[in-house]
């Protein structure tokens, strides 16, 4: 009998609440639609801001892309037509602002990294090793591949981008320091 | 933060994003990756902590750990690493704003983990001083022809007609 009532006094509640909601929604409908149009167009134009002030954009420092150069010697380099990376392509960083300082490398054949399973922050791989044939192997698919790492500048606002951050592959100037072998 | 694109084959030069691999708390920059008796390094730039930092890929090319500090005690800016005749060698920028700097550092062993790494100024550094045109590291320098070049920015070089500094042996004394 207890159980009873308390399951009927809940449904009621229930109804009450239900009931409560559908009228305020009626008598309350237009300011409640406009409020919720406010917030959409707020979210919209904030996300638009963000994307012009803050984000990849044309015209600014946004421009600026990762290029690649090529020629029969490292003192005789031209960039090719397109550029290879730019903000654009930088899809999990939603303040990304530019890229640039880029350095390729090429996955070797052999790394000790493979021999490692995939470990914690707070874990050093070396003292650790598992052997190759371990369930938790990981074998990395760098082997074969090139790399290109990279800097992500995040925020514009926080600083102006400065001319060392537009480092290319480049030879073009007999003024280059160099230093003759030992 | 730093980020890493790949591709099959550099010569068509057509990237795919991976994804940022590596994020810290201060401005990283300049990402110098190098390979070295199996190993992959990373030597970003990390001006704001006032070091030199190494990390090491736990899984290439997505997870860097830190290794150890370097050099510390500067605002030190893209740091190029080269393995030149037994030893490294670390061309960096020490950029104090009024005058900034090409220091050489030169360690005492070739194996970056060692306890007893050491690394020393070399005694002709600052190499250059006051001008960002020549002092600061703009990639990975290079060995051709028996000659060590190193890039540098290219920042309106036509407005610096200064002679270039006599190139010397690249040693621990000079």
């Amino acid at each position: 009998m207890h159980t009873r009532v308390v399951g009927v006094g809940t449904t009621l509640g229930r109804r009450r609440i239900a009931w409560v909601l559908v009228e305020a929604l009626k008598r309350y409908r237009k300011p409640l639609l406009t409020f919720l149009l406010a917030v959409v167009i707020l979210v919209v134009l904030r996300a638009g801001y963000r994307e012009v002030h803050y984000g990849c954009r044309m015209g600014g420092a946004g421009q600026w892309a990762i290029g690649m150069a090529f020629g029969d010697s490292p003192l005789r380099l031209e960039f090719a037509s397109k550029p290879s990376v730019t903000c654009q392509h930088v899809n999990d960083v939603w303040d990304r602002h530019y890229v640039s300082t880029p350095f390729m490398i090429k996955g070797d054949s052999f790394s000790k990294a493979e021999s490692r399973r995939s470990f914690g922050p707070e874990e050093d791989p070396l003292e650790h090793p598992l052997p190759p044939d371990s369930p938790s192997f990981h074998r990395v698919p760098a082997k074969g591949k090139w790399f290109k790492f990279f800097e992500v500048f995040e925020n514009a606002l926080s600083s102006e981008p400065s001319s060392s951050a537009a480092n290319k592959l480049t030879t073009s100037d007999k003024k280059v320091p160099q230093l003759t072998r030992a | 933060m730093i980020a890493v694109a790949w591709t099959d084959n550099p010569l068509e030069n057509h990237w795919h994003y991976q994804q940022v691999v590596l994020e810290e708390e201060f401005y990283l920059a300049y990402p110098f990756v190098f390979h070295y008796m199996g190993e992959y390094f990373m030597i970003p730039s990390t001006r704001d902590t006032n070091s030199i930092r190494l990390y090491r890929a736990t899984l290439f090319p997505n997870r860097w750990t830190f290794v150890r500090t370097l050099v510390e005690g500067h605002p030190f800016v893209n740091t190029s690493p080269i393995l030149h005749e037994g030893r490294w060698w670390l061309f960096t920028l020490l950029d104090h704003n009024d005058n900034p700097q090409l220091i050489i550092f030169y360690s005492n062993t070739l194996d970056l983990l060692a306890e007893d790494l050491v690394w020393k100024p070399h005694p002709s550094c600052p190499c250059y001083s006051g001008d960002t045109k020549r002092t600061k590291p703009g990639g990975r320098p290079l060995i051709f022809d028996g000659v060590i070049y190193r890039y540098v920015p290219p920042v309106n070089f036509h407005l610096s007609q200064s002679p270039p500094k006599q190139p010397l042996p690249l040693t621990s004394e000079n």
